[in-house]
């Protein structure tokens, strides 16, 4: 099991390096002027010397050979020498906790920086939105699994459909037009537009200021998390019903609930150890959409910003700790399986 | 008695008219009425984008800066934008652009991933290892930030004989295609290997058929009803994906218009004209949704035991 393990981790590690290689290429490749091809396209007066470009290339450090780069980026350049050491730099390395300086989006500032700004937004709304999923959809998938064919059973059915067929982006554009213009339109009580927290205003930055921004975002966010855990515990609570232990237990004479609670219930729920360890993975990336709509300070509007101004610093550091999330998601699947399931070995 | 005479003694027992395959899948998938709509509807979508340059009452890419994000008026039934342009022309040219972006990648994606999937799982061995490593190296890379990236330094390259509009088309329809055949890969490894060990393979071997056309002529098409079934519901998945990508501004470029970057530019409007966010993001809701009905009534009517 250990060696097993162990192994794995191994064919993570290697996995990791050939993804960061790919992403790496596809950015610098496609783009190997970064923010720079802006400045080579400029003409007349608002060209800048070449000189100048060479300059500011060589600062950015994107003057190296692609390969140099990509290792120097992974590994830093303070330990260049021999042939490379006109390109030594400061420069630390990924591997080495450095994750260099953003370009464009805050020009200068440590990308770990500006991560460590923005993650505690991304996990406030992505916490809340997995927690009131989950504490939705279960309840409600395995009620409407043993009242399987009763109008509620009917109801969460197509309640499923829609929340899985439903775009997040068009939700929170709905929501944002009729909680936030129209009500106030009308006079009612409304919600905030987007943003964490408000800037002017007599209540700005209370709790209740943060609360109130929070709403739309959990929802809009939480709405197809909880379609798809609902049908996910539904039809594995579904299966599990059918199983002889369960009649079993059924004839030996226990109530009903007990039946249900401690013997189909737990192992209904091991599927959905494996969603919600990939939710957790998912803080990264999983809030983009809803991050963007409602303008919501976190991890994923920063990198939508950055993609958007040729950021790479910030976009690779951002996609490694993506990928690494993903990989490490996935061996703690493989790993609480054998926990949760003893009847699953690996060898 | 000769075989002959039994043959006629049969035809002659046979009460009941034979049903084929076909039939039989619609009387089934005919009783599921969300499904049937599901299809009405897509039906109904499909023939406004055909039929888009006749029926749309003005030219989608026609700027008239006057009529900037008018309601809705006699001219004008569902409005204009920020630009002048009719809303409801913009939206069946781009019924067009989502339905064939939807289409094209699940056609395409569908088909790699049952090549890939029944070769690795006929083959086995190291075959099966290299493609399985790979197809789980594809899954580490992380979905809607990649799709993002590609999208972005994808943007400006241009295709051969394709016309400029059109390019960033075509690009997400590959990016799109390159990143999602994953699942169907799975699917069709899964089946192929539990099929490889039954009995029916081992005759065609036995009487000499090539392992292509054992792939081709048993396993595919042994393997069809899952995939179909992942076909239909996929295109709804994918029609959402890529409005999302171009509502992001990583998808189709404008002034090209689809379902998603209809949706861009609203949110700076949304005081003036909030009427502008509705249309587009219904067709896509109502698009995915019926989608995702009528794969559910072809996974009744394909195959019961698939039910989920």
């Amino acid at each position: 099991m250990t060696t097993y393990m162990i192994r794995r981790a191994l064919q993570m590690i290697l996995v990791l390096l050939l993804s960061t290689i790919f992403i790496y290429a596809l950015l610098n490749l496609a783009n190997p002027d970064g923010p720079l091809s802006g400045l080579k396209l400029a003409t007349g007066k608002q060209r800048m010397s070449d000189n100048d470009i060479a300059n500011m290339a060589r600062i950015l450090g994107i003057d190296k050979p692609f390969t140099l780069r990509y290792v120097t980026w992974l590994l830093g350049d303070d330990w260049l020498f021999g042939p490379w050491a006109k390109y030594k730099g400061t420069s630390k390395g990924l591997l080495r906790g450095d994750w260099g300086t953003s370009w464009a989006l805050a020009k200068g500032q440590p990308v770990i920086m500006l991560f460590e700004s923005r993650i505690w937004n991304t996990i406030l709304l992505m916490g809340t939105s997995t927690l009131l999923s989950v504490l939705i959809a279960v309840p409600v998938g395995v009620y409407s699994a043993v009242k399987q064919y009763s109008k509620l059973d009917y109801f969460v059915t197509s309640f499923t459909f829609f929340g899985i067929a439903m775009p997040v982006f068009w939700f929170g554009l709905l929501m944002i037009i009729l909680f936030a213009y129209k009500f106030r339109e009308w006079g009612l009580p409304y919600l905030p537009p987007g943003d964490v927290v408000s800037l002017r205003g007599p209540d700005a930055g209370s709790l209740l200021d943060r609360i109130k921004h929070l709403i739309m975002p959990t929802i809009a966010l939480s709405l197809l998390n909880m379609a798809g855990w609902t049908r996910y515990t539904r039809s594995a609570m579904l299966e599990v019903l059918r199983q002889d232990y369960v009649r079993t237990a059924r004839a030996k004479g226990l109530i009903e609930r007990i039946v249900i609670t401690k013997h189909a219930l737990r192992n209904g729920l091991i599927p959905l150890v494996t969603i919600i360890v990939f939710s957790i993975a998912g803080i990264f990336s999983g809030a983009i959409m809803t991050e963007t709509v409602f303008n919501w300070k976190g991890l994923g509007r920063l990198y939508y910003e950055g993609l958007m101004r040729d950021d790479w610093p910030l976009t690779m550091a951002y996609l490694f700790i993506q990928a690494v999330l993903v990989v490490v998601a996935s061996l703690t699947i493989e790993f609480l399986y054998t926990v949760v399931d003893p009847r699953i070995r690996y060898s | 008695m000769t075989v002959a005479d039994l043959d006629i003694k049969a035809q002659a027992l046979r009460t009941t008219k034979e049903e084929s395959q076909f039939l039989v899948v619609w009387r089934r998938f005919r009783k599921h009425k969300l499904a049937l709509l599901g299809m009405i509807i897509i039906g109904l979508l499909v023939s406004v984008a055909v039929l888009a340059p006749v029926i749309a009452p003005h030219d989608p890419l026609q700027v008239l800066m006057k009529e900037r994000n008018l309601g809705p008026t006699p001219q004008h039934w569902l409005g204009t934008d920020e630009l002048g342009r009719d809303v409801l022309s913009r939206l069946m040219f781009a019924a067009r652009i989502s339905l064939l972006v939807g289409f094209s990648v699940t056609i395409l994606g569908e088909a790699l991933g049952v090549f890939i999937g029944a070769i690795a799982g006929y083959f086995g061995g190291w075959v099966d290892s290299i493609l399985t490593r790979f197809l789980d190296f594809m899954t580490t890379l992380p979905g809607l930030p990649l799709l993002m990236v590609l999208g972005k330094v994808l943007a400006d390259v241009s295709i051969p004989f394709v016309s400029r509009d059109y390019s960033s088309v075509v690009i997400l329809v590959l990016i799109l295609t390159l990143t999602g055949w994953m699942g169907p890969a799975r699917l069709v490894r899964g089946m192929v290997l539990s099929l490889k060990s039954q009995d029916f393979t081992e005759a065609c071997r036995a009487l000499g058929v090539s392992d292509w056309r054992i792939i081709m002529r048993h396993m595919i098409p042994n393997a069809m009803a899952p995939i179909i079934v992942s076909a239909t519901l996929g295109v709804g998945g994918n029609i959402v994906v890529e409005s999302g990508l171009s509502f992001l501004g990583f998808g189709v470029q404008l002034p090209t218009p689809t379902w998603g970057n209809m949706l861009q530019n609203v949110q700076a409007d949304m005081w003036v004209a909030p009427w502008k966010a509705f249309y587009p993001g219904l067709a896509i809701f109502l698009t995915s949704l019926s989608f995702n009905f009528m794969g559910d009534g072809l996974r009744d009517a394909l195959d019961p035991r698939l039910k989920m």
